[in-house]
């Protein structure tokens, strides 16, 4: 998929964990790892708008679309 | 929601209630089966036994008159009752892996397709059979029961049709599934 997944590295500037964070956003961890390791295939906007809550950031902080090649032919 | 939960749990009871139900017929079918195999080997054996076993005096007449067809006929409601078996075993294990939290798995497709092609497999099976009477009606003048092919052909369309569906439905349900 072309559409890469932040959340790890806006984590990280914010200090916070996993658990931490679904505490926060109200989804379960394995919910939010599915999110972070690039597996999920789509996220809701209410998720998308809680994580923002929690981390304090804009939706393009954790989205970020690449037009690899490689990645378009999967 | 208490509707959607108490209609959740109906199922569930009515799908472990279909399962001693689809034991039953798993067991009648398979003693079924057992009883026409020993009946044709008896009936190889001893001509005179196979009658007293089971329902098999309009087949004994057939053995004295032609037997080439009697082997043929006989061959082909063995093959006939053991797909039945085989298709009562696959409803059972359909029955048993159903989970309606996430119903549509692809153990099921690949469940409800093998049943859709056994269910025509019987059809052709039965063709044979009923061609096979047909001419044992026409050259020995000896009349059998039949064996209806129309159900298994529609059942064997509809399962079809339902396994594509379920294939979609897995589809769905993964992507549901990697939806946070």
């Amino acid at each position: 998929m072309a559409i890469i997944v932040n959340l790890d590295v806006m984590m990280a500037r914010r200090k916070i964990s996993l658990s931490e964070l679904s505490e926060k956003v109200g989804l379960t961890l394995a919910n939010l790892s599915v999110l972070k390791t690039g597996k999920a295939k789509a996220i809701r906007f209410s998720t998308l708008d809680a994580i923002c809550r929690a981390l304090e950031c804009q939706p393009g902080d954790l989205l970020e679309f690449t037009n690899d090649p490689m990645e378009e032919d999967e | 929601m208490n509707a959607i939960t108490s209609s959740y749990t109906k199922t569930q009871q009515l799908l472990k209630v279909m399962y001693v139900f689809a034991w039953i017929v798993f067991i009648g079918l398979s003693i079924n089966f057992g009883a026409v195999l020993i009946c044709f080997i008896v009936s190889l054996i001893n001509p005179a036994i196979a009658p007293k076993l089971m329902d098999w005096s309009q087949l004994a007449t057939l053995q004295e008159q032609g037997p080439l067809q009697y082997y043929s006929v006989g061959s082909l409601l063995i093959v006939f009752s053991l797909v039945k078996v085989y298709l009562s075993q696959i409803m059972l294990q359909l029955l048993s892996g159903v989970k309606m939290q996430s119903p549509f798995t692809p153990k099921t497709v690949r469940l409800l397709e093998k049943m859709s092609y056994f269910f025509l497999s019987a059809a052709a099976i039965a063709y044979l059979y009923n061609t096979q009477l047909a001419y044992i009606r026409k050259d020995l003048n000896i009349s059998l029961d039949k064996i209806s092919i129309e159900q298994f052909l529609i059942l064997g369309g509809l399962v079809f049709i339902l396994s594509q569906i379920f294939k979609r439905g897995v589809e769905i349900q993964t992507e549901n599934e990697l939806t946070v």
